[in-house]
């Protein structure tokens, strides 16, 4: 009987704890960066993610090395001369959810705040973002933000040359549904 | 009067030759994975294998690299564009290709660029991927 009872306790942990962290492997978060010379666009479809819903908490793992440009060209660039991803293979955010929303229930909560920790190119920051989080029937959740990152705050050096080209602040985009 | 003639059409070319390569190279393709000859192929476990024995080493020389790898599919996650395929829980790719007709279970050979490690779920990550059998 005792057994039993262990069994029924630990299946009921394990679906609880199941229930309270949701993940994805197919997030979407993309940059971009315009001028008047030129607009540089890349995207990354594999962008891994949690979202453990009692904590109220987002964390992001994006490899720099899975995002695509168009050009073959400036992916290199981006790899070897500006972000160095050898020595820095990825960027990595952690966020708290400030507002009192209610993540069990269909809805959508906009405008909602994070304080969070943003870790690019070897530097760790504090960050504020927004994000729009809307509760489906089914339980998945999707999470959308737009948030914009100065490449000089994660020392991040354009040369003088690539001044004109390059915005001198980024504006990215996520997106992550998860199940 | 002919030597600046000959050195005029020389720099011309010269500038108009330069002019071409850089255009050529700001443009150049991305590389074609199905045409370009892997330069590893192992199952998903002994890369795995193989990675976790140095990491640093192997981080840096994997890199950029063209890798086959086969493996039984244990997750299948569909995004907007894309599918991932992690093969044996170790290795994730991600297809561009339509995957309709993969399930979980099934043995599977693919051929991609080998993108890094991904801390949060330890595994190793491939991009532009293939199904090769």
């Amino acid at each position: 009987m005792k057994t039993q009872i262990l069994i029924f306790v630990l299946l009921l942990v394990s679906v609880m704890q199941s229930q309270e962290k949701k993940v994805t492997r197919v997030g979407e978060v993309t940059f971009e960066s315009k001028t008047s010379i030129e607009d540089i666009y890349a995207k990354n479809s594999q962008a891994a993610s949690i979202f453990l819903l009692h904590e109220k908490t987002v964390a992001f793992n994006v490899l720099l090395r899975s995002f695509k440009f168009d050009k073959a060209l400036m992916q290199e660039h981006f790899n070897e001369k500006y972000v160095h991803s050898d020595k820095y293979p990825s960027a990595k955010f952690k966020g708290v959810i400030i507002d009192d929303i209610d993540l069990k229930s269909p809805k959508k909560h906009s405008d909602v705040e994070l304080d969070g920790i943003m870790e690019f190119h070897g530097v760790t920051k504090p960050i504020k973002v927004t994000a729009d989080i809307v509760v489906k029937s089914d339980q998945s959740i999707v999470f959308t933000s737009v948030f914009k990152l100065k490449l000089e705050d994660y020392k991040v050096a354009v040369p003088a040359l690539m001044k004109d080209k390059i915005s001198p602040e980024i504006v990215v985009n996520v997106r992550a549904n998860y199940k | 009067m002919k030597n600046k003639v000959v050195f005029g059409m020389s720099f011309s070319l010269l500038i108009l030759s330069a002019a071409v390569y850089g255009i050529c190279l700001y443009n150049k393709p991305h590389i074609d994975i199905l045409e370009t000859e892997s330069e590893m192929k192992m199952t998903a476990q002994k890369l795995m294998d193989t990675y976790t024995t140095d990491k640093t080493r192997f981080s840096n020389e994997l890199v950029g690299m063209i890798i086959e790898i086969s493996g039984i599919i244990t997750t299948i996650e569909k995004g907007v564009e894309n599918t991932i395929v992690i093969l044996d829980n170790t290795i994730k790719c991600e297809l561009n290709s339509q995957t309709e007709k993969l399930k979980e279970g099934q043995r599977l050979k693919v051929k991609g660029i080998y993108s890094g490690f991904d801390e949060m779920f330890n595994e190793i990550s491939m991009v532009r991927c293939y199904v090769i059998n």
